[in-house]
């Protein structure tokens, strides 16, 4: 026998109500673990594409640059556009290292879209992590598929097998003949479904010739990013933003809904707590007899104490426990459901379940269950074996 | 093994002062068997709680196996109630849920037994319940029940059986069995006091204390 025996004895005897209690903290629990891990996950996710845009400042036409660089990183299509000579422009400003112009847009093959994004040779040097089976597109009408797409077209298409043959897609009004002569490895962002061609190529089938959507920079010293960007947008109709800011902005998306959710579920652990009080209580009054001859048998008023917070903490952990075992479960299927109705999402799952969610999640109710269990415990303790034996 | 010197316990009943206990003078020794005897109201509740370290006097003097109580704090009174009394009682005040091995092994886990197992074992031997061990009380019948109360009281080896009517819900027969139990458990050294309304079944008892309106009427020894 321990003090376990004894706990989970009572507990027994009050089947239903200890599962309300336990379901109140698990429910409170679930919901904060799953908030918490989806964060992360976004994130997370989010860095991890602006990363690999491997630009530290992006030049856009005039407008929500926030927006315009956000809808790129997942692979959509920005309206607005700039003419081709300010690449040339940027490239003259001091400080700069590296200007690469790009364009984005979407070809329509197999009845599905495509995201297609045209770049210079140069980009490559801004994507070091790159490893490209095959060559990077250098003529006109060749492409490189990202490896999910070309796994897909393999699959799919009856024209499509390897390195070398052709896709007929449908872009700009007109169908065109595409070469593959490189095959993206796989990278765990975006770029695994996405099409590169030349900036000229995707210039000419999505019928944006002269124009480009972005312009990525790299600087020489980082130090003096605020005045480039400031003689960037010298240039007539062009804003610049940096990596770091449209992360912030993304950030603060993230943490003011967070905060919100937040609040209501310490509120809704709060209740559970309040629930987890109101069975302790109960049990304490209907154990008097009890508790009155456990003391006349020689337990102390700390056992007694120990007794009672110990059964709280039980029931508070049982109710973490289930808290992170659902809310696991809640976070991977959050990921699907995210899709369906936030527009931003990085391609690689936000549903990650991390170390720090789980210790939240069982510590936080652990607290929530020390302070509900307290009260009734110290009632325990005090209660005078006279009085609880003489209770019929 | 006690020894109560003009010993007064008051209750307060509204403005009214109830005396409980009016200076009572009592020694018991070690090993005694006693029959404490008396009208309801007549205040022996409230003597075996005093004797029990569940209550304190309001004056007077009382010390247990030679510790004065009054110069106790209530962790010290709780070490030695454990130390030194079971109490059995006549509602037997099993817990519902926990077998007969269970409920004797419960003073022991607060004890801190190492061995719990075996001795709660070893006292269901005792009194005649080693083929119940795994019974719930619900499943036991009175005399069995109140066997597993004593054997529960035994647990910690106390020099002094506290009982209170411990027949009072059993029939005749089953209650002399429960006697010569009590009787056995005597002989071995132990001290037993037993509050019971059989006047009878008193007269039997090596020593009887008569009490009334808190006050001792009679104290005879054979």
């Amino acid at each position: 026998m321990n003090i376990f025996t004894i706990i989970i004895d009572g507990l027994r005897r009050r089947k239903i109500r200890t599962v309300l209690a336990v379901a109140g903290i698990a429910i409170a629990a679930a919901s904060l673990f799953s908030l918490m891990t989806l964060k992360q996950g976004y994130e997370s996710g989010m860095r991890s594409e602006i990363e690999n845009m491997g630009a530290q400042i992006i030049a856009v036409a005039k407008g929500c640059p926030y927006e315009a660089v956000a809808v790129i990183m997942i692979g959509g299509q920005v309206p607005a556009t700039l003419p081709e000579s300010v690449t040339n422009d940027i490239r003259k400003i001091p400080n700069v290292a590296s200007a690469s112009p790009n364009v984005y847009g979407a070809y329509k093959y197999l009845d599905l879209s495509h995201p297609v994004i045209g770049i210079e040779k140069e980009e490559l040097a801004l994507k070091p992590w790159w490893k490209i089976q095959g060559k990077f597109p250098e003529n006109e009408n060749e492409i490189m598929l990202g490896s999910v797409e070309s796994a897909v077209f393999a699959e799919k298409s009856g024209e499509y097998k390897s390195i070398g043959d052709s896709i007929t897609v449908t872009a700009g009004g007109k169908k065109v003949a595409l070469k593959v002569v490189g095959i993206l490895k796989a990278t765990g962002s975006k770029d695994d479904y996405s099409t590169f061609a030349t900036l000229t190529t995707a210039q000419k089938i999505l019928n944006l010739e002269g124009r480009v959507v972005t312009v990525n920079v790299r600087v020489m010293d980082i130090g003096r990013i605020p005045d480039t960007i400031s003689d960037i947008e010298k240039i007539s109709d062009v804003q610049a933003v940096t990596v770091a800011q449209v992360m912030g902005t993304i950030q603060n998306l993230v943490k003011a809904a967070e905060t919100m959710l937040l609040m209501v579920m310490v509120i809704a652990l709060i209740i559970g707590g309040i629930g987890t009080a109101n069975t302790m209580m109960m049990s304490v009054f209907e154990r008097t007899r009890e508790i009155g001859l456990m003391k006349a048998t020689g337990a102390s008023g700390r056992q007694i104490f120990s007794l009672f917070f110990t059964e709280g903490l039980a029931i508070a952990f049982a109710g973490g426990l289930i808290g992170v075992i659902a809310g696991s479960a809640a976070t991977l299927g959050g990921d699907v459901v995210l899709r369906n109705i936030v527009s931003v999402m990085p391609s690689s799952s936000v549903g990650k379940i991390t170390i720090d969610a789980i210790g939240v999640t069982l510590l936080f109710p652990m607290m929530i269950g020390a302070f509900s269990a307290v009260y009734p415990a110290i009632r325990a303790a005090r209660l005078n074996p006279i009085d609880a034996l003489r209770n019929e | 093994m006690f020894s109560l010197t003009n010993m007064t316990k008051v209750y307060q009943r509204g403005a009214e002062k109830v005396f409980a206990l009016n200076h009572l003078s009592l020694d018991i020794t070690r090993g005694e068997y006693v029959g404490i005897v008396g009208p309801s109201g007549s205040g022996k509740s409230t003597l075996m709680n005093i004797l029990g370290l569940l209550d304190v006097p309001t004056s007077g003097s009382v010390s247990i196996a030679g510790q004065k109580i009054e110069d106790m704090n209530s962790g010290r009174q709780n070490a030695l109630r454990r130390k030194t009394i079971g109490f059995v009682f006549q509602q037997f005040l099993l817990i519902p849920t926990m077998t007969a091995l269970q409920n004797v092994m419960m003073p022991l886990y607060f004890a801190g037994c190492p061995d719990a197992k075996k001795k709660a074992m070893e006292l269901l031997a005792k009194v005649g319940l080693e083929k119940r061990l795994d019974h719930l009380p619900s499943q036991l019948s009175g005399g069995e029940m109140q066997r597993t109360a004593i054997a529960r009281a035994l647990a910690n080896d106390p020099s002094v059986l506290l009982a209170d009517e411990p027949t009072g819900n059993l029939d005749s027969k089953t209650a002399d069995d429960i006697y010569t139990l009590f009787g056995n458990i005597n002989r071995e050294g132990t001290t037993i006091i037993m509050v019971t309304h059989n006047r009878d079944l008193a007269e039997t008892f090596p020593r009887i204390i008569s009490i009334r309106d808190g006050r001792l009427e009679r104290d005879y020894k054979k």
